[in-house]
């Protein structure tokens, strides 16, 4: 039940922005579509809701003198889908966003509300009533965890569709806060914690993403498993993106799993398996059997049984790895 | 409800101006009020159907500045100023819209309850792929659902709307005015 009371506030500067959002039970929204259904869920109870949309440069994508891709933070993900610069410098990216929810959803929903997208669970993400039924788990301000009780860590899924393409890319992300603006890495923004997964302090917001473009020599790919082609979110979400890749050049691969853990998950000993120079199809298999190991799903989504998740997160790790060094060595040759 | 004296500030109800089918009304909402809630309850435009009401179904879909999204997950305060289209707002008079007629030509309608949203969403996507495949018109529904499972009349339908010649009303046009 969402309070009648709930306010509704549209700053137009970064600073009262971040003011307003450094209140208590204050929550940033631009698309809405998570937020408004926590609220139901009673798992979001924010008093004031601060409208992001109308901060300068934030539903804006350009490229910068450099080259660099920017991404304002609300623009929705159909934009990214359809924008002819998307497509010129990160083609992957748009094959991603085409990828989340549903087609309504990608017209409401925007960029940071994907990246910062809450871990969920199938027994958190629940009504009120179910939740108290039993005692509060980790996610929920509780000591335990209903879906693994031997260990003392919330078990909740980042599930966000763009985070781990983004993060293959070594994607940036600007932040605004009261102090003013900082800069990091995609991966800095996960505290690897998914009863509380994220780094931003209160207060702080996402302004925009930054994307080095690929260019020539370089690959990237991304695979989602859902049980439907669409509307769902992912049971399992794999993302490659390779820099200087087919022109010759040494090589740096990027892997990334998503959706099986509290935020994407990197898989170093994969990638250093490929990157090796005159690595062949038994490499492909052996790093996709690491990729699977990294894997570590567990009961916390409904209809998805862990086994399957970690046996279909190999099976496109195979694919896309297959692909990537099939591109290489056709390259070469 | 929450009862009164549990210590949760109440936002005076904000009148807000909100465009739908080219008209203006002036309406107290509140701030948990969704823009269906508001479209069905208020305006009393009850084509717009309700289902899930969690943004799985697409029942709700709408058009908000040309864009189809579901009415369900979107606050009714942040509305204002945004051009809505529901269902009410495609005829002209007696004269239905070339989906509608489209509709009918292909018996699209079964139950009834996803035509405003499908028919929605198609305007939308007609208006942006005037000339579209088979396979763009099932990406294009997708997050709309049929229970009656009737998929294969509703692309038919939509597909003869496209082929059909009848210009699409340009995107000002098209918003009911």
């Amino acid at each position: 039940m969402i309070s009648p009371g709930v306010r509704h506030v549209r700053p137009r500067e970064y600073q009262e922005a971040c003011a307003l959002l450094h209140e208590r039970q204050a929550a940033p929204i631009a698309g809405g579509t998570e937020l408004y259904l926590r609220m139901k869920q009673g798992v979001a109870t924010p008093r004031s809701l601060v409208d992001l949309t109308d901060l300068p440069g934030m539903r804006q994508i350009e490229r910068l003198a450099d080259g660099t891709l920017r991404l304002g933070a609300a623009v929705t993900i159909s934009a990214l889908e359809r924008s002819p610069l998307v497509a010129e410098a990160a083609p992957v990216l748009a094959e991603a966003a085409q990828r989340v929810g549903a087609p309504q959803i990608r017209n409401m929903g925007s960029l940071g509300g994907n990246l910062c997208q809450e871990t969920m669970c199938w027994w958190y993400n629940r009504t009120a009533l179910w939740r108290q039924a039993k005692e509060p788990c980790y996610k929920a301000g509780g000591s335990l965890c209903h879906v693994v009780d031997q260990e003392a860590v919330c078990y909740a899924a980042y599930r966000s569709d763009l985070a781990p393409i983004l993060m293959s890319l070594e994607a940036e992300l600007i932040v605004q806060g009261r102090q003013g603006e900082r800069r990091m890495g995609i991966d800095e923004l996960y505290s690897g914690d998914a009863a509380f997964p994220f780094t931003l302090a209160a207060g702080e917001l996402i302004s925009a993403v930054l994307v080095r473009p690929l260019g020539e020599g370089d690959v990237a790919a991304f695979a989602k498993h859902a049980h439907r082609r669409s509307i769902d979110y992912p049971l399992v979400s794999l993302a490659v993106a390779a820099r200087g890749w087919t022109n010759g050049a040494a090589g740096r691969l990027r892997i990334v799993l998503g959706a099986v853990s509290g935020m994407p998950i990197r898989v170093p000993e994969a990638e250093a398996l490929l990157e090796a120079a005159g690595a062949g199809e038994r490499s492909v298999a052996e790093a996709a059997a690491l990729v699977a190991k990294h894997a570590k799903p567990v009961r916390n989504v409904s209809f998805g049984a862990p086994a399957y998740r970690r046996h279909i997160a190999k099976v496109l790790a195979r694919r896309l790895l297959g692909d990537l060094l099939a591109r290489r060595r056709a390259s070469s040759g | 409800m929450t009862p009164a004296g549990d210590g949760i500030e109440r936002a005076p109800e904000a009148p807000l101006t909100l465009r739908v089918n080219g008209e203006e009304h002036t309406l107290a909402v509140r701030g948990h009020d969704t823009l269906l809630t508001v479209i069905r309850e208020r305006l009393l435009l009850t084509g717009t159907k309700a289902g899930c009401t969690n943004g799985d179904c697409g029942l709700c879909t709408v058009l908000v500045d040309g864009e189809a999204m579901y009415a369900c997950l979107m606050f009714a305060a942040r509305c204002g100023g945004r051009d809505i289209t529901t269902i009410e707002g495609l005829a002209r008079g007696a004269v239905l819209h070339p989906l509608q007629e489209a509709w009918i030509q292909a018996g699209a309608t079964q139950c009834g309850i996803c035509t405003p949203g499908m028919i929605l969403t198609a305007k939308a996507f007609l208006e942006r792929v005037p000339r579209p495949s088979e396979v763009q018109v099932r990406e294009a529904i997708s997050g709309t659902l049929c229970r009656c499972t009737g998929y294969m009349k509703i692309i038919e339908a939509i597909l003869l709307a496209a082929n059909s010649g009848a210009p699409q009303p340009a995107p000002a046009a098209a918003s009911g005015h």
